[in-house]
């Protein structure tokens, strides 16, 4: 799932379920018990009975998985593989036939300045869009939470951006911040502040924060939601006990409400992260890379290079480099943000 | 117990929802089938006539209608053939566009092409026969190395004579001024305008490509005199030239730019020129569509009084790429060698080409706004003269000062070294890479591309 | 592990606000709503902005970018219908979200059923190399994925896409399905079990429809993304397919002109559906949501 709006829903929803068991993804593994465990615990004299039916039953089990499991491994797996293979070689994509070049690919890409600016971008929208949406979600459910009456109005008001995609916002934002005629600097010219117009998609020094923030502006409708209902699952009377005891706002939010929110902001992040790693769509639409390099992701870098350019093993080397990325920061930010949470 | 009439119950509902449901992805599924070959069994009535797809780009309004009009024409005159329209997403990368169309391996039989030279390389397509080349005018035909065609003009938008400055032929009127006949001339204007406080030029970087749309007029003089070693790339390869060569052209382009370009060039599309025109943000204008930017302004403005003109060299001199079968930015139709592969195609594919250059044909494009391609007959050609602007064009191609020159490169992996060329062009344009770093960014790319052959 | 318990107990409790809220508005909650709205029209603006142009003309848009419509004429609506192929474009889209999301549903919870129930080592091993999925980026596999379709002849089919996504959203619902499944007792399935129904009856009758809060959300957001995605069907979609909404719409932008009355219409047709299933089935949504959230 690349499409960014719908695949940072879903991982809040996971990071929402998944936290109840205590932290990461990984947590939820099952815990490999012993494998003569039985099916139903009952008495000895028919455990022998049991087991038997639970063996065969084991691999009933398995046949329940084999279809994900093997539409999984034909999508994902051997195709991942695969690219590892590519990336040794030099097939452009469309001849029949392809050498292998060992590591040149690697070489190539790990001394060039280009690439190197593509990881910068790829972190800065990663580590950004992750942060922003879900400090903007957090703000804005806490400011649901106050409304009320009106809150499943302006619930059902926040979340409608979140409808639209990724693409179509880029497509028609891209026109608005035209730096001659766009509404953005029109409205701004208008206003009184013509100093601030600026050429928001053209400017190298502004470029990449401007997708940026594009990119997290659809008010994370369904992490607000998530957050929406952690905070109204605060049990009423912790919060009514420390006002009793003299608490303020902020030292109640602190203190009471926080703690009871970091688990999903853990999860909500790490996984906000993964998928803000392949970002693309904005990318594409709104500066296709440019003026020049300045704004190419890695996830764009390879779709022109490898796709477009015609440099299929090139591109695969890329992925990999790009799949390390993701490994390494993610394990270490879900690591960093898990001794926070312990502190909070 | 009293459960299991429930749950029995329960099961009963389950399994029927399960039933609708697996009948519903069956069906999807089998719609898939459907609507993804969708339009294959269409014309199946009349048996005996052949159909052939012809794929092309859809960015041009004009060449839309124009590609519509001829193949209707055609279809209703030919005993044995059908021309099924392909339309190829243009969006904005149409090199990308035309690979996966390669991935399918679902050649048509008549393609515009882009990237020439590397589908040649692999094989993808058939020789252009005689009898299609000697309808059209020789300079406007380009043969390969093994001396075959592969490609021929759909328009006389041959090679790179597109490329050129739209302006605005009422401002140049009420302030007396004249178009440039020598490069200095053309920088004395630029001044000029600037002078009178209006913006002289707007260009387009938003997309990679139309970064040629200025940068080949003021390149295409240095790269003329290489034309008798077989073109400036060739002469790079060989080592006789260098990318330090065009230090001039990129100096006059940084220097252009930061002067006399309308801000925000950076992030203006190439579509977005008509609307600076028309709303007076900018006298000038690249363009890189020769008559159907002219004919896109006039569809939003018919009172705009629009010109053109291509920016001369130093001597007065206007150098003009000629099409090249590694052509980058015009293209040429050709036929697959999937195609070719089987008799009826081939013969199909290329009586529809020979129609294409019939002069009839020809007065049909003029008549829909586009520019007939350089038939040998050109003489009798019904020019369409409507459009503001177009006598310009025309006259273009008469002009004595009209010099055409050559500039191919073989190397397998050109197009990607281009790209790259366009983007650290624009780089040094914006600012961010000076002249020096970026001769030597895009040497290093150029003798990289030199050493994967 | 007994949070989880409570989870699935508990989806339908009542969210703390039980007393009378005051029929007043204070000056604060004011204000918020206030910053609320500004936030609301300022996301919304794109939305709002391809609204009005979809009925204005080509050349109207190309000589004032940012004006106002002069007539509200469904001419654009007509056009984009009559013109393009971005009818079949939405019945591909639609195909796609429609398949996608029952062919998941029908193998993820199962899977996830199987993966907690085998138990052993086996049971992590699987859970493990799902999840993995989670940390695989596209780009990783998708050339060969499109020479493998390729070869098998099904580039550029609804198939191949529908495949992609179905591997790429396995490893989210395994995440999640799991979680759930963890917390349904046993005691459950072992009485159907005794009643002598089979594993998959048990599954399909009883275990499935306590997870269908989850299934809902999982549903509403996997079609959301389906619908709305681009790249997948970019890349493996090519010319011989009219391809999805959003490959329809980039088609439309184009080298020399682009046609922008035909872009902001096809943008506002791709979002009315969208919308309208939200707003019908907004409450299961929300519930769905909160189930993950709840805790006991």
């Amino acid at each position: 799932m690349t499409d960014q709006s719908a695949s940072q829903g879903q991982t809040q929803v996971v990071g929402a379920a998944v936290r109840l068991s205590g932290g990461g993804p990984l947590d939820g593994a099952p815990e490999g018990a012993p494998d003569d465990v039985s099916f139903v615990p009952v008495g000895p004299e028919r455990e022998q009975r049991r087991t038997r039916r639970f063996r065969s039953a084991r691999w009933v089990m398995l046949g329940f998985v084999a279809p994900a499991l093997v539409i999984y491994l034909l999508m994902v797996i051997v195709p991942s593989i695969q690219s590892l293979q590519l990336s040794f070689t030099n097939w452009d994509g469309i001849s029949p036939d392809y050498e292998y070049v060992g590591v040149r690919n690697y070489e190539e890409i790990l001394t060039s300045g280009r690439f190197w600016n593509a990881v910068k971008n790829t972190l800065i929208l990663g580590l950004g869009s992750a942060v922003i949406i879900n400090a903007i979600s957090l703000g804005v459910a806490l400011m649901l939470d106050k409304v009320g009456r009106w809150q499943g109005f302006f619930r059902t008001a926040v979340y409608l951006p979140a409808l639209v995609s990724g693409f179509i916002l880029a497509t028609v934002w891209k026109y608005l911040l035209n730096f001659n005629f766009g509404a953005v600097n029109t409205f701004l010219r208008d206003a009184g502040f013509p100093e601030w117009a600026r050429d928001w998609l053209g400017d190298s020094s502004i470029v990449v924060g401007v997708i940026l923030f594009i990119t997290c502006f659809t008010l994370g409708g369904n992490t607000t939601l998530i957050y929406l209902a952690n905070l109204q699952s605060v049990p009423q009377e912790l919060t009514e006990a420390a006002r009793i005891d003299g608490a303020n706002s902020r030292q109640v939010f602190r203190h009471v409400t926080w703690p009871m929110l970091a688990g999903a902001v853990t999860v909500n992040m790490t996984l906000a992260m993964i998928a803000g790693w392949t970002i693309f769509d904005q990318v594409m639409v709104l500066t296709a890379g440019g003026p020049g390099f300045v704004s190419e992701t890695m996830a764009f870098f390879i779709y022109k290079v490898g796709f477009g350019e015609y440099r299929a093993g090139f591109g695969s080397a890329a992925a990999i480099v790009l799949f390390l990325v993701v490994i390494v920061s993610t394990v270490a930010a879900n690591a960093y943000m898990r001794k926070r949470e312990i502190q909070a | 117990m009293h459960d299991a009439t429930t749950r029995a119950g329960a099961q009963r509902r389950r399994s029927a929802w399960l039933a609708g449901a697996a009948g519903v992805a069956v069906a999807a599924l089998a719609l898939t089938g459907c609507t993804s070959s969708g339009g294959d069994g269409d014309d199946a009535g009349t048996a005996p006539k052949t159909t052939i797809r012809f794929l092309y780009a859809t960015g041009d309004e004009t060449w839309n209608s124009v590609v519509d009009a001829v193949v209707e024409a055609f279809n209703e005159q030919s005993e044995t053939t059908t021309v099924q329209l392909d339309p190829l997403p243009a969006g904005s990368d149409y090199a990308t566009a035309l690979k996966t169309m390669d991935a399918t391996g679902n050649w048509p039989a008549v393609v515009d092409m882009r990237d020439t030279l590397t589908y040649i390389n692999a094989g993808k397509l058939a020789p252009i026969p005689e009898s299609v080349t000697e309808l059209i005018e020789p300079e406007a035909v380009g043969s390969a190395e093994d001396g075959n065609v592969y490609t021929v003009p759909y328009s006389a938008l041959n090679g790179e004579i597109g490329l050129n400055i739209v302006y605005n032929k009422d401002y140049f009127e009420e302030n007396d001024l004249e178009v440039p006949e020598t490069y200095d001339d053309f920088t004395d204007l630029l001044a000029d305008i600037k002078a009178n406080g209006d913006e002289p030029l707007a260009t387009a970087a938003a997309e990679v490509w139309p970064s040629d749309q200025l940068w080949k007029q003021l390149a295409s003089p240095y790269f003329a005199e290489w034309g008798d070693e077989g073109g400036f790339w060739t002469a790079a390869q060989n080592g006789d030239a260098t990318i330090e060569d065009l230090r001039e052209p990129l100096q006059e382009l940084l220097d252009i730019t930061n002067e006399y370009v309308l801000e925000g060039w950076q992030s203006t599309a190439d579509a977005q020129t008509t609307t600076l025109l028309v709303n007076d943000m900018a006298v000038m204008a690249t363009s890189s569509a020769g008559i159907g930017r002219l004919n896109d302004i006039n569809k939003v403005d018919q009172d705009f009084n629009a010109g053109l003109f291509i920016v001369p060299g130093e001597d007065g001199s206007i150098n003009v790429l000629k099409n090249a079968v590694n052509g980058d930015t015009a293209g040429g139709l050709a036929i697959s060698s999937q195609a070719a592969e089987d008799d009826d195609q081939y013969a199909s594919a290329t009586e529809f080409l020979e129609f294409f250059y019939q002069v009839d044909t020809a007065n049909l494009m003029e008549a829909n706004g586009w520019l007939a391609p350089n038939i040998v007959a050109a003489d009798e050609i019904e020019r369409n003269t409507s459009i503001p602007g177009a006598e310009d064009y025309f006259a273009l191609l008469e002009s004595p000062n009209l010099v055409w020159y050559e500039n191919v490169s073989d190397l397998s992996t050109f197009s990607a070294f281009n790209t790259f060329f366009r983007q650290a062009r624009i780089e040094m344009q914006d600012g961010q890479s000076s002249i020096d770093d970026t001769i030597a960014k895009v040497q290093a790319e150029f003798d990289k591309t030199v050493a994967a052959g | 592990m007994s949070t989880e318990t409570e989870l699935l107990v508990a989806p339908a409790r009542k969210p703390r606000r039980q007393k009378a809220t005051p029929k007043k508005l204070t000056a604060g909650q004011i204000a918020v709503m206030a910053v609320l709205a500004v936030l609301v029209l300022i996301v919304a603006s794109p939305v709002i902005y391809a609204f009005l142009n979809s009925f204005r003309s080509y050349a109207e848009i190309t000589v004032d970018p940012m004006g106002l419509p002069t007539q509200f004429t469904l001419d654009n609506y007509i056009q984009l219908f009559q013109q393009t192929d971005y009818g079949e474009a939405l019945l591909n889209t639609l195909i796609i979200t429609v398949a996608t999301v029952v062919l998941l549903v029908a193998i993820v919870p199962m899977a996830a059923y199987g993966i907690e129930r085998v138990g052993g080592r086996t049971s992590r091993f699987l859970y493990i190399l799902f999840i993995a999925g989670l940390m695989i980026p596209f780009q990783v596999r998708m050339i060969p994925l499109v020479k493998g379709f390729d070869e098998v002849g099904l580039y550029s089919t609804l198939t191949s896409v529908i495949l992609v996504h179905l591997g790429g959203a396995a490893s989210f619902g395994i995440l999640l399905y799991c979680s759930f499944i963890k917390g349904i007792p046993i005691e459950v399935e072992e009485a159907a079990h005794v009643d002598g129904a089979g594993r998959l009856r048990t599954f399909w009758s009883i275990v499935f429809p306590m997870l269908l809060p989850v299934t809902s959300a999982f549903v509403i957001i996997q079609a959301l993304g389906l619908w709305n995605d681009f790249f997948i069907p970019l890349v493996f979609l090519d010319s011989s397919s009219a391809g999805t909404i959003n490959v329809a719409i980039n088609r439309m932008v184009g080298l020399l002109t682009s046609q922008w009355q035909l872009i902001y219409t096809g943008a506002i047709l791709a979002i009315i559906p969208s919308v309208a299933i939200f707003a019908a089935f907004q409450r299961y949504f929300i519930k769905g949501m909160s189930v993950g959230a709840v805790k006991g």
